[in-house]
């Protein structure tokens, strides 16, 4: 059970492995380093892809810290009336199971959650214990499959294959696999697309849904956020892809385009320059002229109200000093977002950045003196935002705290952030929350002499 | 008082236990300038530390060995890298590695590595190993263990008897609970040790722990021995109690609880005993104040059902009180682990279980007592839901509640009392509309 799969450590598109020597790029993606690893590991990365799928189980095969630490803490959200992902299923694997086996158990339990919540399908993760003494699911999910005549579908997840990043490639694997091609839509038009690597946290998607019903563009396939089982299966229909944000779901989107024709783009809907950018490289894709006219069209009377929202807040925000502490195609996307927000962006962080962000960044900041920090704990930013009289901090859940014990007002962009700030909509929503920010009392009562 | 049922069923929906790793980490976070390190996969780190961080908005420091597939298959020496790269910057007085049950699977002689990495890396700290795969229960007995062990291995013989007072808190006390604690103690001019103390979880803003901050350090671990008598709190702690006992010859004092009236005043009664001081006249006051709210606050309670999904010590605690002292009725209870305690808890009906069996459970309850997952049985029976035990990830300062003493029994009861106002008010407020 125990393989890693040499492909997806080595993404061919990937740009962090194609700017690596050969001797390099053998080693696949970096591996985490005892004492200094933080983040999930590969079980909770394939779990934070599929679990938006709202009409499906998910059962963990392991011991119960697995599932009992992470059921019901997802910023996903959904349209779906009672999604199922709020419900931890777990086999619980006690010391009997390791010794005489688990997989009567597995199979029961298989059982018992399609009696009880009937499932659309049902999704079940390997975890490090399973893996090790050798629980085969691939057969158990078979049998389970062939008996319960509905798709059940082996994620071979054990946290110790990977960090996060591989878990969240496991999962995609796990749907081109079994999912995506399997499945009809009622009807296709020439504007399908899918969109890949966006899983609605905080409700980001339903920010961007707006402007594609309004450019007649239809979402055929959410891969995951706010989707239902179905519309997965039949992905394979999109005319293009569109991989918001993700390098882990670039294998994904390869993978469509080779097995089934269809072209990708990568984009971010985070500022307005990058939301028509995205959309125009979709209708390039989609070699549509009309709809490329459609799109300046939208943009530009979007832009106009935009700007004139964010008037209320522009005051406060002017020329304030903010430090982006942020991985990827948000580490720039939000340099440009800051801008026009009217924001000074002193610098930002490049980790888990790929060549190409960097240059993106190196290329926006050129000419200026400008802070692009490699992989840094929470007292280095700290002393960063000390000597550059930073007046902010946009970053993660985990450094948070790194905020408020420098005392500095802090906007959450990750994963647990309270908003989205995606689309339009997302950029007025950001411009309030650092309006706030900058308005409240409380940093100069903390900070005062006392 | 019933029978303690386990229900026999395939795997767990929605579990309400949380593995003892998560117990071992929050005891350890009450040692100062204690290194914790997982050793496993990053994953069990990332997991625990989320919802440490969601319920006490603080951050806290843990590190992993990070076992990575080739190091689970063939064994490796990922305790002594990680161990290596840690020391590089931060100086701990303490390391504890806390197993999880990836390595305990796959059965690794950790006292083995152990030896050779203090060997090999001449080490001027202690280092000690805490098994705690999910085998051996939940949360609160991996809480337990990690402080038995701790004593095991740190506390020195015996070389005096000082006037010192060992307090043995359990894993469902708060940080407001600790806080009031220490403040009963000082009133008493007692000198204490509290094992463990995780009052400092509460907040502090203007430093960056590297490493665990709180007010017990090694050296009072070491001469716990010494101490006249140790207070235990909470069932679960017993079995450090009786080390002290049993090796150090230290006697020990027994309360399953220190919320209501009665165990309150067993308390009061024996501190009064251990200082030779009577109690402050705020104390006086203290009561006499929750009596009064007794008996305001019991037209609103007596008779109601309850249901209560959480750790044995709280659910004894709060139980107890709700129900011998306030005429409650307790419906139903799930707990965690097959405690002692779990026997006298006022039930006819308690299971070892998760939050499926207790949502079956659920008939005529107009209230449930439970921690953040409760929130979903709530929404499915529409029936209102008070937040105690870990995590609480959807209030604020939650951690900082206190349900001990006079003043945290109060408290505690205005909040149930006030639902139970509230529900009321509402049936009125129909009738009249």
């Amino acid at each position: 059970m125990i393989k890693a799969n040499k492909e997806l450590f080595n993404e061919p598109d990937c740009s962090i492995n194609k700017a690596k020597e050969a001797k390099e790029r053998i080693k696949g993606c970096s591996k985490p380093v005892p004492g200094k690893a933080s983040g999930g590991c590969a079980f909770d990365g394939a779990q934070i892809v599929l679990y938006p799928i709202a009409d499906c189980a998910h059962i963990v095969h392991g011991p119960n810290l697995c599932c009992s630490h992470s059921y019901f803490t997802r910023g996903t959200r959904t349209t779906y009336k009672e999604p199922l992902y709020n419900y931890g299923f777990s086999t619980d694997l006690a010391e009997t199971d390791i010794i005489f086996g688990a997989e009567k158990k597995l199979l029961n339990k298989i059982n018992y959650v399609n009696d009880h919540f009937k499932p659309r399908a049902i999704f079940v993760y390997s975890t490090c214990v399973s893996a090790m003494i050798g629980e085969d699911i691939d057969r158990i999910c078979k049998e389970a499959k062939d008996r319960l005549n509905i798709p059940v579908i082996p994620v071979d997840s054990p946290g110790f294959i990977g960090k996060k990043n591989y878990g969240n490639k496991l999962a995609g694997e796990a749907l081109l696999k079994h999912v995506i091609g399997t499945g009809k839509p009622h009807n296709t038009t020439k504007r399908d697309i899918c969109l890949i690597g966006e899983y609605n946290i905080a409700g980001e998607i339903w920010n961007i849904m707006p402007l594609f019903d309004e450019l007649g563009i239809r979402v055929l396939s959410k891969i995951t956020g706010d989707s239902t089982f179905d519309e997965l299966t039949y992905g394979h229909y999109a005319k293009c892809s569109v991989v918001i944000c993700s390098q882990a779901l670039l294998s994904l989107a390869r993978k469509l385009k080779e097995q089934f024709n269809i072209p990708y783009i990568q984009g971010s809907f985070y500022s307005m320059k990058e939301i028509k950018k995205t959309l125009l490289n979709i209708a390039d894709e989609l070699q549509d002229k009309p709809l490329r006219k459609d799109i300046l069209d939208l943009t530009k009377r979007k832009e106009v109200e935009t700007y004139k929202k964010i008037v209320p807040y522009a005051e406060k925000l002017k020329d304030k000093k903010v430090f982006i502490y942020s991985g990827g195609v948000k580490s720039w996307s939000f340099v440009y977002l800051l801008e026009e927000l009217g924001l000074e962006v002193i610098g930002t962080s490049t980790r888990k950045s790929t060549d190409e962000d960097i240059e993106h960044l190196k290329a926006y900041f050129e000419g200026k003196q400008k802070i692009l920090m490699e992989q840094g704990d929470g007292i280095k930013i700290l002393e960063l935002m000390q000597k550059h009289n930073a007046d902010l901090l946009l970053a993660g859940g985990r450094n948070r705290y790194t905020s408020i014990k420098g005392m500095y007002p802090f906007v959450d962009i990750n994963q647990e952030r309270l908003h989205a700030y995606s689309g339009y909509k997302g950029i007025i929503r950001l411009a309030k929350d650092i309006y706030n920010e900058f308005s409240s009392p409380v940093f100069k009562i903390a900070r005062g002499p006392f | 008082m019933g029978e303690l049922k386990v229900v026999k069923k395939d795997g767990t929906t929605n579990p309400l236990k949380k593995s003892p790793l998560l117990g071992a980490t929050l005891a350890m976070a009450g040692i100062n300038n204690t290194l914790i390190l997982h050793h496993g996969c990053q994953g069990c780190t990332a997991l625990t530390k989320n919802l440490l961080t969601a319920h006490f908005n603080e951050v806290i420091p843990v590190s992993t060995t990070a076992s990575s597939d080739i190091a689970t298959i063939m064994g490796g020496n990922n305790i002594e890298e990680a161990v290596n790269n840690i020391l590089k910057n931060k100086t701990p007085d303490l390391i504890a590695i806390l197993s999880t049950t990836l390595v305990e699977t796959r059965g690794d002689d950790i006292f083995g590595e152990l030896k050779t990495i203090k060997n090999k890396l001449s080490l001027n700290c202690p280092i000690i190993y805490i098994n705690s795969a999910d085998f051996i229960g939940d949360a609160e007995v991996g809480f337990a263990k990690a402080i038995l062990e701790l004593v095991a291995n740190i506390s020195h013989e015996k070389t005096e008897t000082t006037k010192k007072i060992n307090i043995l808190t359990n894993f469902s006390m708060t940080c407001g609970d600790l806080l009031e604690l220490k403040g009963i103690l000082n009133d008493f001019d007692l000198d204490h040790t509290i094992l463990p103390d995780i009052s400092s979880l509460s907040g502090s803003c203007n430093d960056y722990p590297g490493l665990i901050k709180s007010s017990i350090t090694l050296n009072d671990i070491k001469s716990l021995s010494n101490s006249e008598a140790t207070i235990c709190i909470g069932t679960s702690m017993l079995k450090v109690a009786e080390y002290l006992k049993d090796y150090f010859n230290v006697p020990y004092y027994f309360l399953p609880s220190i919320t209501g009236v009665k165990y309150t005043d067993s308390f009061f009664t024996l501190l009064e005993e251990m200082s030779g001081k009577k109690r402050k006249d705020k104390y006086i006051l203290e009561r006499n104040i929750l009596i009064d709210s007794m008996l305001d606050c019991h037209f609103y309670l007596t008779n109601k059902n309850i249901s209560i999904a959480i750790e044995p010590d709280l659910l004894y605690a709060l139980s107890y009180f709700l129900v011998e002292e306030m005429g409650t009725k307790l419906e139903a209870a799930v707990t965690t682990n097959n405690s002692d305690i779990a026997e006298e808890i006022p039930t006819n009906n308690i299971y070892v279980g998760d939050l499926e069996d207790f949502l079956d459970e659920l008939k005529h309850s107009e209230l449930i007592i439970s921690n953040y997952y409760g929130l979903l049985v709530s929404k499915k029976k529409n029936i209102p839901i008070y937040f105690a035990g870990f995590p609480i990830k959807n209030r604020l300062g939650y951690h900082l509640k206190s349900f001990i003493g006079y003043r945290g029994t109060r408290d505690f009861l205005f909040d149930i009392a006030n639902i139970f106002l509230d529900i009321e008010e509402e049936e009125s407020l129909i009738k009249i509309i």
